[in-house]
């Protein structure tokens, strides 16, 4: 789109203002005042209207009070341009609230507004519809304000702006605010869990602490209900209760008139009964005074009386018996009359003598026995040594000799041994001798003969045949020790001729030895033993035998004397006894002292019968006087006793009659006529006493005026009790007690629940209250979810946005930075690339590496700002037509230098697109006028003073 | 035969706790006495009209909120119509459960409340209440034990004597047409109710008043069954007419008509705010749409309609609180939506271009009329944020 003609009719402080513009640059110039800004406002809104960009309302701006005109004239003007297409258009506008927009086919003059679309403000839409940009886009990327004097980091805020208005369509908000106003937003509500103290979070809880309180009411409520319920049933058991109550007491009360009319009667009886008894008691009173409590004393008195009675006469009797006994004792003793003359010492005497005499004989009996026992022990022995015979006199000798050989004998064996020990020695030397010479007779023969001249030799030196054997074999032992160092047939001669030694003194010793045993043999074939052991066994109890005959026969010599000892001791104590027994005077003529050793059996056999004799002569006396002694004992016992019976029955005799007296009886009989009578009133009083008793009990129950009104009060009770109640009063009674019980507990229950009730309903929170608020703080939880909801949904689908405009955006903002920069540094670079937050990098060629933008040169940078500036605009149209810019005092900081250069890279855009850059400097002016072709400079007039 | 004067009523609600209504603690406590108020006129009603039998088609009472004090104050006011005899046949909202006050509550004599077991209660039963005329009527009724009854159960009732005068009692659902949120409890048919034979049908459970039968008699038309709906306006979801049918009925005729003893209605509206810049237009628009003695008398609740500037904030707690001394009860709720050129915004070449594209296409796409609400709110809340700035939604 190309600006042709600006037409201006009123507007702000114009009046009938016209500028043409060339396609190229234009440069209007006007002081400070001049009016730049209002003629770019005009331009802007004779394409787009003046609302607001994005309002929807036509409204009533305060800008469009200030575009009128002084004079009140309406704001309208025209403007003529063309499209890329060549097509020439002419838009007429008034800008006043009534006004009206028109467009026009400038070549034809023909009305096109029709064709254009309107938005819902009327706006007519043939800009945004031939630009493919709307007012704020165009506003946006079209209209370049002052650029910054600094050039560092002019590229980051170049991208920011770059990334804000692809982002938001706006320069000064980027998507980052537009999330972070919508986290804000969340972040005001806050995250149901997270966020404690947060609306939400609090809201959450409330809607928790109300429900919580609403079950709890809800409970409440219904335990209160429940107890209503139990209310209910309890009321209804204790009417029951009550019903069951009043018949108990109806039923009651008819069993209690029965009870009373029988009670009343059975007083009446007890009554009766009472008076009896008493009239019986009174007709008895005189045997009253009976002592009855002597009665049983006075049966036993009488009873006393009868036994004592007899038992006088018992012992009466008695006593005759005895003295009669007594009298024939007395006569039988008198045969007894020496004995009772004996001193009276004289038994005892006896006794002691007795006894003595009783210990000699025993122990005379003891050594007579012993002194028999050793004669035969004697004659024993002699016996035995004669079994010895021989050996009797000979056994020393014969054992002197035994021993002798003995010790022969062990010599040769001890000998013999050695050499049968030494033998194979000697058979071995000469083996090897004899297999060193070879077998040479001649020298065996000179050995041998040799030998057996030393050994003819020495046996005539010899006398023991041992010894001589010995000499024999030591000899060539000799010659074979003497020289060792002989030759070897020597020694095989020497060796066999001792072997032969040897052998032949073997000999000898076995036939000593055996000469040897032979005589030991002998010897005890003498002594008649088998072997040495038997013979010294025997010989040992040889002498044994005769050391026991020997004291055998000196003790039968002791003996003896002791015996005429003892003998002797018996007779003096025989005589002893003699003396004093008269009747065995003989026993002494038994014990003669000479026949003690051959008559003392006899003799003593008639010591004791004599003796036997006496004592039983002296058993009869001993017996007849202890008879006598018992019998004159008893009659005086007797005599005692019968004393005692008679003193007693005296005493029983006048204690009974006092008593008798006492009770005013003369006999027995008539005093148990009288304990009759007693008996009989006493009876009487006690059935008087009972009867008064039971009365007195009964009527501990109440008396008959007490049941008479009783009845008079139960007089109107039914006759009969209903059967249900049974007839047991007791029972009755107890359960008509336990129903009142039970009544009353049902009671209490009751008014314990409806108290329990009436404070629940006091205490029970509102419950429809609870429920409204509950269902308030849930809609306000609901409220904040779906706020919530709201904001979280919209910070996705605007991030989802952004990614989706950044795709698109970021390999256009690339392509259209390449390019500018190509052709800014004349191909020295080439590549532009935006990063993800749209930071802009120059790829350096030779080595691939990006820099930064803000690395370029300061005229480079301003090239490239107005390069991406104009080259945005050609990204947001949606329909590839160039863009007018509109250029408001962008240089204005900017030194000569960098004008200069700016300006030449307008002329660079100029080549597709036109520029109008506003300015109140001649700098600029004079720098677009160094460059001739395709400028135009446009003055606006001064300011008008009003 | 003389035909009987009869008063219906059902779904009263005493002692319900308003929760639909937002209703600040006292309000509520307010409207809980109104409540009992209305019910207070009902029983005015029946004496003046002398009506010789109060019929009570369910859910008198709100079960799970009742007091105790409330069901006093109910028996009292039973209790002094002693010549008139009152059947309750308990519903879903206050089923005779063994521990509703129903069973533990000692209700006069004059009252008779059913069970689970259709019964019929001769008028004329020489137990009847002391005082109570005695009449050739005899009321059936099925009352609620639990708090859902299914089954057809009105195919149940077998009338005895179709030479009296027979009533009928039940808190059941025309499965005919049921209303919105509604559930069908107990439901019954027209035909079914017809096949009865009852003189009428007193029904219950429906809170607007509505014929369910009306036949055409010797002298005339005659309705059988009925709802009276609620006799007080309960919540903003109730169509219709409310109030209690009064009237004779007898074995030709049926005279009845719907008294109103409702002290307030619910009332909802659309207010269109288009165009409001601020919170201070809206106001004026919705005092400008409802009348001043209404806005005094009754329940309200407004929808703010129409496109708004995209600035304009509308925030509905400040404005009912600014609204709150000028009407009984307000509640505003808003389908306003900020006034975007959407068109305009998805030509843009820019991210808002396509946030704004995305969400379009969405809307597009989404069928549920509430998703599409909820979305177009994504879009203006994404949107205000572009504009740098954060608005309720």
């Amino acid at each position: 789109m190309k600006l042709r003609k600006v037409q201006v009719t009123a507007f702000g402080r114009f009046q009938n203002l016209n500028l043409e513009f060339t396609p190229g640059l234009n440069v209007i110039f006007g002081p400070n005042e001049a009016g730049k800004s209002t003629l770019l406002r005009f331009i802007q809104g004779m394409l787009f209207g003046l609302q607001k960009p994005g309002a929807l309302r036509r409204q009533a701006l305060p800008e469009l009070e200030r575009l009128t005109p002084w004079n009140g004239a309406p704001p309208r003007g025209g403007l003529i341009y063309n499209t890329d297409d060549g097509r020439v258009y002419r838009v007429e506008r008034d800008f006043s609230e009534k006004g009206f927009v028109r467009i026009y086919d400038a070549t034809t003059g023909q009305e096109l507004t029709s064709r254009y679309k309107q938005d819902r403000r009327k706006e007519l839409l043939f800009a945004e519809e031939q630009l493919g940009l709307n007012d704020g886009t165009f506003t946006a990327t079209a209209c370049i304000g002052q650029m910054q004097a600094g050039q560092l980091g002019i590229t980051q805020e170049l991208s920011a702006r770059l990334a804000n208005l692809a982002g938001s369509g706006q320069e000064d908000l980027s998507i980052t605010s537009v999330l972070k106003l919508l986290d804000g937003e969340m972040a005001k509500i806050g995250h149901p869990s997270r966020d404690s103290g947060k609306p939400l979070a609090e809201s959450i809880r409330r809607v928790s602490r109300l429900e919580a309180e609403h079950e709890r009411a809800q409970a409440v409520r219904q335990e209160n209900m429940e107890n209503e319920r139990r209310l209910a049933d309890l009321r209804r058991e204790s009417a029951d209760t009550a019903g069951r109550v009043g018949a108990m007491a109806q039923a009651l009360a008819v069993l209690r008139r029965r009870e009373a009319e029988q009670r009343l009667g059975r007083l009446r009886d007890l009554r009766r009964g009472l008076i009896l008894a008493e009239e019986r008691s009174i007709g008895l009173k005189g045997a009253a005074e009976f002592p009855a409590t002597d009665r049983d004393r006075v049966i036993a008195l009488s009873e006393s009386v009868q036994r004592l009675t007899r038992d006088e006469r018992d012992a009466a009797a008695a006593l005759g018996r005895l003295k009669e006994e007594e009298t024939a004792a007395a006569a039988r003793n008198e045969g007894f009359k020496p004995l009772l003359e004996l001193d009276p010492d004289a038994e005892a005497q006896i006794s002691r003598n007795f006894e003595r005499y009783t210990l000699v004989k025993q122990d005379l009996q003891q050594r007579l026995e012993a002194k028999q026992g050793l004669e035969a022990e004697a004659a024993r022995l002699t016996e035995g040594i004669a079994v010895f015979g021989v050996l009797a006199g000979e056994a020393d000798a014969l054992e002197g000799r035994l021993d002798e050989l003995d010790e022969q004998s062990g010599q040769g064996e001890v000998e013999r041994t050695r050499l049968a020990q030494s033998r194979p020695e000697l058979a071995a030397q000469r083996e090897a001798a004899v297999k060193a010479l070879g077998a040479r007779s001649g020298l065996a023969l000179w050995i041998s003969l040799a030998a057996a001249a030393a050994a003819a030799g020495l046996a005539a030196v010899v006398r023991q045949p041992l010894l001589a054997a010995l000499a024999v074999a030591a000899l060539p032992l000799w010659l074979l020790l003497r020289r060792p160092t002989a030759a070897a047939r020597q020694a095989a001669e020497e060796a066999e001729k001792a072997l032969t030694g040897l052998d032949e003194r073997l000999q000898s010793l076995d036939a000593g030895l055996t000469g040897i045993a032979r005589q030991k043999s002998e010897v005890l074939a003498r002594a008649g033993s088998a072997t040495v052991a038997e013979f010294k066994a025997r010989a040992r109890e040889c002498h044994s035998l005769l050391r026991e005959r020997d004291s055998a026969r000196s003790q039968a010599e002791r003996l003896e004397a002791d015996l005429r000892n003892i003998a002797r001791t018996l007779q003096v104590t025989g005589e002893a006894l003699v003396e004093m027994v008269a009747a065995s005077r003989q026993v002494a003529a038994g014990l003669s002292p000479d026949s003690a050793a051959s008559d003392l059996p006899n003799a003593l056999a008639l010591t004791d019968a004599h003796i036997r004799e006496f004592r039983q002569a002296w058993v009869a006396y001993r017996r007849a006087r202890e008879t006598v002694d018992s019998l004159a004992l008893q009659v005086r016992q007797a005599e005692q006793r019968l004393a005692r019976i008679r003193e007693e029955l005296e005493g029983a005799r006048a204690d009974l009659q006092q008593r008798l007296n006492v009770a005013g009886v003369a006999s027995l009989d008539e005093y148990g006529e009288a304990f009759r009578r007693y008996q009989a009133y006493r009876e009487a009083e006690t059935a008087r006493g009972t009867a008064a008793e039971v009365l007195r009990q009964a009527l501990t129950e109440g008396d008959e005026a007490g049941l008479e009104s009783l009845l008079a009060e139960l007089a109107a009770v039914p006759e009969n009790v209903p059967e249900a109640w049974g007839e047991d009063i007791a029972e009755l009674a107890r359960r008509w007690e336990a129903a009142k019980e039970e009544l009353s507990r049902q009671q209490a229950e009751v008014r314990g629940l409806e108290e329990r009730l009436e404070q629940a309903y006091r205490d029970l929170p509102d419950v429809a209250a609870l429920e409204a608020e509950l269902e308030e703080a849930r809609r306000s939880r609901q409220g904040l979810e779906d706020r919530r909801w709201l904001l979280e949904r919209a910070r996705e689908e605007v991030e989802a946005a952004s990614e989706e405009v950044h795709r698109e955006f970021a390999p256009r903002l690339n392509q259209v930075a390449s390019a500018a920069i190509g052709s800014i540094t004349g191909g020295r670079y080439s590549e532009v690339r935006a990063d993800s937050r749209l930071g802009l990098r120059v790829v350096v060629p030779e080595t691939g590496e990006l820099r930064s933008v803000d690395d370029l040169s300061g005229g480079t940078l301003d090239q490239f700002y107005l390069a991406l500036r104009t080259g945005m605009a050609g990204l947001l149209t949606a329909g590839g037509e160039t863009v007018p810019f509109l250029l408001d005092d962008t240089f204005v900081q900017f030194d000569d230098q960098r004008l200069t250069r700016a300006v030449g890279y307008l002329l660079e855009v100029t080549k597709t697109s036109q520029v109008l850059l506003f300015t109140c400097h001649q700098r600029e002016v004079e720098a677009a006028r160094r460059y001739q072709s395709g400028v135009r400079v446009l003055e606006l007039p001064g300011p008008v003073v009003r | 035969m003389n035909p009987v004067k009869i008063l219906h009523l059902a779904d009263m609600h005493l002692d319900t706790s308003f929760a639909g209504d937002r209703l600040e603690a006292q309000a509520a406590r307010d409207r809980t006495e109104e409540l009992k108020d209305t019910f207070h006129r009902v029983i005015d009603l029946a004496r003046e009209e002398q009506a010789a039998v109060v019929l009570i088609a369910g859910d008198l009472l709100e079960h799970k909120t009742v007091r105790k004090g409330t069901v006093k104050y109910l028996c009292d006011l039973f209790a002094s119509l002693p010549e008139t005899r009152v059947f309750i046949a308990p519903g879903n909202h206050d089923a005779a459960t063994e521990s509703s006050f129903y069973r533990t509550y000692s209700w006069p004599a004059n009252v008779h409340i059913f069970g689970p077991v259709w019964e019929g209660v001769d008028l004329d039963a020489s137990d009847r209440p002391e005082g109570c005329p005695a009449l050739p009527v005899t009321v059936y009724g099925y009352g609620f034990d639990r708090f859902e009854v299914s089954g057809h159960l009105l195919r149940d009732l077998k009338i005895a004597d179709p030479g009296r005068i027979n009533l009928v009692v039940v808190h059941g659902s025309d499965v005919s047409a049921v209303p919105d949120g509604k559930s069908p409890y107990l439901p019954l048919t027209p035909e079914e109710v017809a096949a009865t034979g009852a003189d009428y049908v007193a029904l219950g459970h429906y809170h607007g008043a509505r014929v369910v039968l009306e036949v055409r008699g010797p002298q005339g038309s005659r309705v059988i069954a009925q709802y009276p709906g609620s006799p007080e306006s309960l919540d903003f979801g109730q169509a219709g007419a409310h109030g209690v049918v009064v009237g004779l009925v007898g074995k030709e005729q049926n005279r009845l008509e719907l008294r109103h003893v409702g002290r307030r209605e619910h009332i909802s509206l659309d207010v269109s705010v288009a165009g409001a810049v601020s919170p201070e237009d809206v106001v004026q628009r919705v005092l400008v749409a409802v009348p001043e003695e209404g806005r005094r008398q009754h329940l309200y609740r407004l929808n703010l309609t129409g496109a708004v500037d995209p600035s304009l904030e509308l925030d509905l707690t400040s404005l009912t609180r600014r609204l709150a001394g000028e009407f009984h009860l307000l509640r505003l709720n808003s389908s306003a939506y900020p006034e975007h050129d959407l068109d305009k915004l998805a030509r843009e070449q820019t991210a808002r271009g396509v946030f704004v594209r995305r969400l379009l296409a969405r809307l597009e796409q989404e069928q549920d009329p509430g998703e599409v609400a909820r979305w177009q709110r994504v879009l203006f809340t994404g949107l205000d944020a572009f504009e740098g700035r954060a608005i309720n939604r």
